[in-house]
């Protein structure tokens, strides 16, 4: 394919050192995430390995909300893929770049995708940047940072006493409520949001576990979708 | 340094399905029509997956909880930091938790 995109060991260095500002926030996020893993009672490779296998913050707070509850591994999973389905979104858009690499280096780049390095490499591509190894660069190294953070956010974690009076464990729920505001869209947001709302409330008094989680977001996510289509 | 097999279990799960969403957006967007409805689906998803998450235990958490919700919101809507928004939100509950009994 004469696409002109190349796969280069600059590209990769370019890629991992432009990334180096936004690895800041990730090392404050992934702090977080291995302080609140420690609260919620796994152990430090156990963290670890949330964050190296799974490298999806919002996924993983999640995961820690329902680790407490007598959540199935199943319902885990499922919400890592529903929380993380934006991903799908941005992997679409990769194409460009991924397309004319071929399967092993597109579906490799694909392991290390996250908001941050998608973000980077779809402003380079947007400048004309050619190489896509840069992508695959801002991974790594956001990668090692998340996965470093982690361990010494776990590490720490522990010296602090009584959590709960200092609001702490209200952590992981305010996480959520920051993520979600820049998502909302008056118009479009507030109908399947409110039906989210009204049936997770619902089904957390009828249902047993954390299944209101999934309940809730089915139900708005179909609101908006039915609604949307009709327009 | 322990891991619980049920806890691998998970973990394996979860990036197990983080993968499949990674990779099937490149499988798919090579092979599939795009149709509206799917599009404001996977649009609606991750909102109202937070807000599911976090309603109920919030509005269960009784008036600290409120409040520290109430606080998160606004500091995220002025565009706040994230660590800027969150101990906003933990200082409120940890707050009225001081001054009000049985939170």
């Amino acid at each position: 394919m004469s696409t002109g995109v190349t796969f280069t060991l600059n590209g990769f260095r370019r890629g991992f050192l432009a990334s180096v500002p936004l690895g800041m926030g990730a090392a404050t996020f992934g702090a977080l995430f291995g302080f609140l893993a420690d609260q919620h009672g796994l152990s430090g490779l156990e963290a670890l390995l949330m964050s190296g296998l799974v490298f999806a913050g919002a996924s993983q707070l999640v995961a820690l909300e329902l680790w407490s509850t007598e959540s199935s591994v199943l319902l885990i999973s499922l919400a890592a893929a529903f929380v993380n389905l934006r991903f799908m979104m941005m992997a679409a858009a990769m194409r460009p770049w991924l397309a004319p690499l071929g399967p092993a280096r597109a579906y490799g780049s694909l392991l290390l995708l996250v908001d941050m390095n998608f973000a980077m490499s779809l402003a380079d591509m947007h400048k004309g940047g050619k190489d896509a190894a840069y992508f695959l660069g801002s991974g790594v190294l956001l990668w090692l940072v998340w996965v470093a953070s982690t361990g010494f956010g776990h590490a720490f974690g522990h010296l602090l006493r009584d959590p709960n009076a200092l609001g702490l464990d209200f952590l992981v729920p305010a996480c959520f409520l920051a993520m979600a505001v820049p998502l909302y869209q008056h118009k479009r947001s507030l109908l399947p949001w409110a039906v989210a709302a009204g049936a997770s409330c619902l089904a957390w008094l009828l249902l047993p576990g954390a299944s209101y989680l999934i309940v809730g977001a089915l139900a708005g996510a179909l609101t908006g979708a039915l609604r949307d289509e009709r327009r | 340094m322990s891991v619980d097999s049920l806890a691998l279990m998970a973990i394996l799960g979860m990036g197990l399905a983080t993968y499949v969403v990674r990779a099937s957006g490149f499988f798919l967007v090579q092979r599939l029509p795009r149709s509206r409805f799917l599009d404001a689906f996977l649009h609606h998803l991750p909102g109202a997956m937070f807000v599911a998450l976090v309603t109920p235990p919030v509005l269960n958490g009784g008036p600290p909880t409120w409040a520290g919700a109430l606080a998160v919101v606004c500091c995220a809507t002025l565009r706040a930091p994230l660590l800027v928004s969150l101990l906003a939100g933990a200082a409120t509950v940890a707050l009225l938790r001081q001054l009000l009994v049985g939170y």
